[in-house]
């Protein structure tokens, strides 16, 4: 299958207690709706509950304002039946929320919807959420110190995958976030022990199929979720900027493959000398183009008419055919190219890329 | 066979030499939902009634025998036609002769699976597009009024020709696993014995004039 890009984004916190609270306003709740308020209370007091939803409305309901409001609430929606379809496309958003159900009396529609809500929690203040057992967890009447238990574990490891699945762009990227791993021509994302898994990326997959999160919580359970496409966004991934005339003229006779002089030390040299040695600058070798002297990974250079453009990568990933990337792994000097196999469905490791790789007609990738 | 789609995203077809619109199967239980999940006359107490009579079962669940559990039945007329009103304009329960027209047109028309199936899983979202797929895969239709479950579906409420107050009765043949008795559809009107019970075979397909 051949390769496509999207766009997805992951809403996790680690704590496992963001909670989404789901309130039954229907008829088969109205003698149990003291019951339902003062647990919502609770939870709203003692979790990280954003937002609000009612069976069968979509619309979501602030939950710093339940003490003030919730009586007009529960009244604009006690004629609504027990229904989770009209919300799943909004409590599916914060996918790794806990989505917790207070009500009493059957949700019709349960069975439609459970396989998609892995960490939906039914608590029943009167008669049974679940239309028939095994449907999903319910807690029968909990007390509140019950429910918090059930709802604190926290998640611990984040696993992003899919059929053909390479990220070109992550955020956030930090040495404190998620990193990129590569296990048998298959790439994947992993967060652990993250303060917060939120993710946004941008990648490529075979066409036609979904990623998805693999979340492990500390208690060993293991959800998996399907990541749904986003339309595709244009962050300010890729800081740009021009190169100045010298440095211009550099990169020509480097890309040409034509000696010139250094100007760190001043000696000639090659298109395999990147990297030198700056007077009074530390020991590390920086990029001899002090355009992007602070710059790491990869870099773009494109000639268009009497400049060069640069682009840099902040995962150090850019995808440079249709079925090929080059990338720079965390402490290497030296990017290298994988190949995507069609016909296997996997990434093969190609080459080391060489110092000026061509990219396109006018486009080369350097590694600095 | 043009399909368009309405408010619940379920199907309908265009039936020009009728002069009107139908939906392509009778009304689903999870287009009745989107009906009750606003505020209404018809919360949870009227819903568990209906589905006393005729369980709800799951899109994914459908089997051969268990299909009848996908439509609204046990309902009554004049809630039907609560359900044409939000539905939105022109939207009604059918005359005999519409109904019969119906049942004479798609049994004339001719019905391509593979084509249907493509257009239906592009054009669906969920839960319609499992359910529609699944109903398409246990059928495996050779004609569009083998799709509509006109025959081996429900009952349809029907409003009997000139008659006001209106007066309605039945038309379909239900499979005799739903209900045990021998029809004669399209020509014979099933007669409910009492209108202010529920039956149990007796469900709805909506029909848009104009």
């Amino acid at each position: 299958m051949p390769l496509h890009e999207a766009c997805t984004t992951l809403a996790a916190e680690a704590t496992g207690e963001s909670v989404i609270l789901i309130l039954d306003a229907s008829e088969s709740a109205s003698s149990c709706q003291r019951q339902i308020d003062a647990l919502a209370r609770e939870l709203i007091e003692k979790t990280r509950v954003d937002r609000i939803y009612f069976l069968g409305n979509p619309v979501a309901y602030p939950a710093n304002e339940f003490a003030r409001q919730s009586s007009r609430w529960f009244q604009e929606n006690r004629l609504r039946a027990s229904l989770l379809i009209p919300l799943l496309k909004e409590i599916r958003r914060e996918q790794l929320a806990r989505q917790v159900v207070i009500g009493s009396g059957a949700i019709y529609d349960l069975d439609e919807v459970n396989e998609q809500l892995p960490n939906l929690l039914l608590v029943s203040v009167g008669e049974a959420l679940t239309p028939y057992p095994g449907l999903a967890t319910e807690l029968a009447s909990p007390n509140t110190e019950s429910l918090l238990a059930s709802l604190r574990d926290p998640i611990v490891r984040v696993q992003i995958a899919g059929p053909g699945f390479l990220p070109v762009f992550w955020h956030p990227s930090d040495a404190s976030s998620y990193r990129l791993d590569y296990q048998d021509g298959s790439f994947m994302l992993i967060g652990e022990n993250l303060s917060h898994y939120t993710v946004r990326l941008r990648y490529l997959c075979e066409a036609g199929q979904d990623l998805q999160a693999k979340i492990t919580h500390r208690s060993g359970v293991e959800n998996i979720f399907p990541m749904e496409q986003e339309p595709a966004w244009t962050a300010e991934e890729s800081p740009q900027g021009w190169l100045t005339p010298d440095e211009s003229a550099l990169f020509d006779l480097a890309a040409a493959k034509q000696p010139f002089t250094c100007p760190c030390c001043l000696q000639t040299k090659l298109q395999d000398h990147l990297r030198c040695h700056r007077p009074g600058e530390g020991i590390l070798p920086k990029s001899i183009y002090n355009t992007l002297r602070d710059t790491k990974g990869l870099v773009l250079l494109q000639r268009e008419e009497s400049r060069v453009r640069y682009r840099t990568f902040p995962n150090s990933v850019l995808q440079v055919s249709a079925d090929k990337v080059a990338m720079m792994s965390r402490g290497a000097r030296v990017a290298s190219l994988f190949r995507f196999d069609r016909e296997t469905g996997r990434w093969q490791t190609d080459r080391e890329m060489e110092p000026y790789y061509k990219v396109g007609e006018a486009g080369y990738v350097i590694t600095v | 066979m043009l399909l368009q789609y309405d408010r619940t995203g379920f199907p309908l077809l265009c039936l020009p030499e009728c002069g009107l619109k139908t939906h392509l199967l009778p009304v689903t239980k999870i287009q009745m939902e989107s009906f009750l999940s606003e505020p209404n006359a018809f919360g949870d107490t009227w819903y568990e009634q209906v589905l006393e009579l005729n369980p709800r079962i799951a899109a994914h669940r459908l089997n051969a025998h268990n299909r009848e559990n996908l439509f609204v039945t046990g309902i009554q007329a004049d809630e039907a036609l609560a359900f044409a009103a939000w539905m939105g304009g022109g939207f009604d329960l059918p005359t005999v002769q519409e109904w019969q027209q119906i049942h004479q047109g798609l049994q004339d028309a001719d019905l391509y699976l593979p084509s249907l199936k493509d257009q239906l899983s592009d054009s669906l979202d969920e839960p319609a597009r499992t359910l529609l797929l699944k109903l398409l895969d246990q059928l495996r239709p050779s004609s569009w009024l083998e799709l509509s479950l006109m025959t081996q579906g429900v009952v349809e409420w029907v409003r009997m020709e000139k008659t006001s107050p209106a007066v309605w009765n039945g038309l379909g043949a239900p499979r005799s696993e739903f209900y045990p008795n021998a029809f004669n559809p399209p020509w014979e009107t099933i007669r409910p014995l009492a209108h202010a019970h529920r039956i149990r075979y007796f469900g709805f397909r909506l029909v848009q004039r104009g």
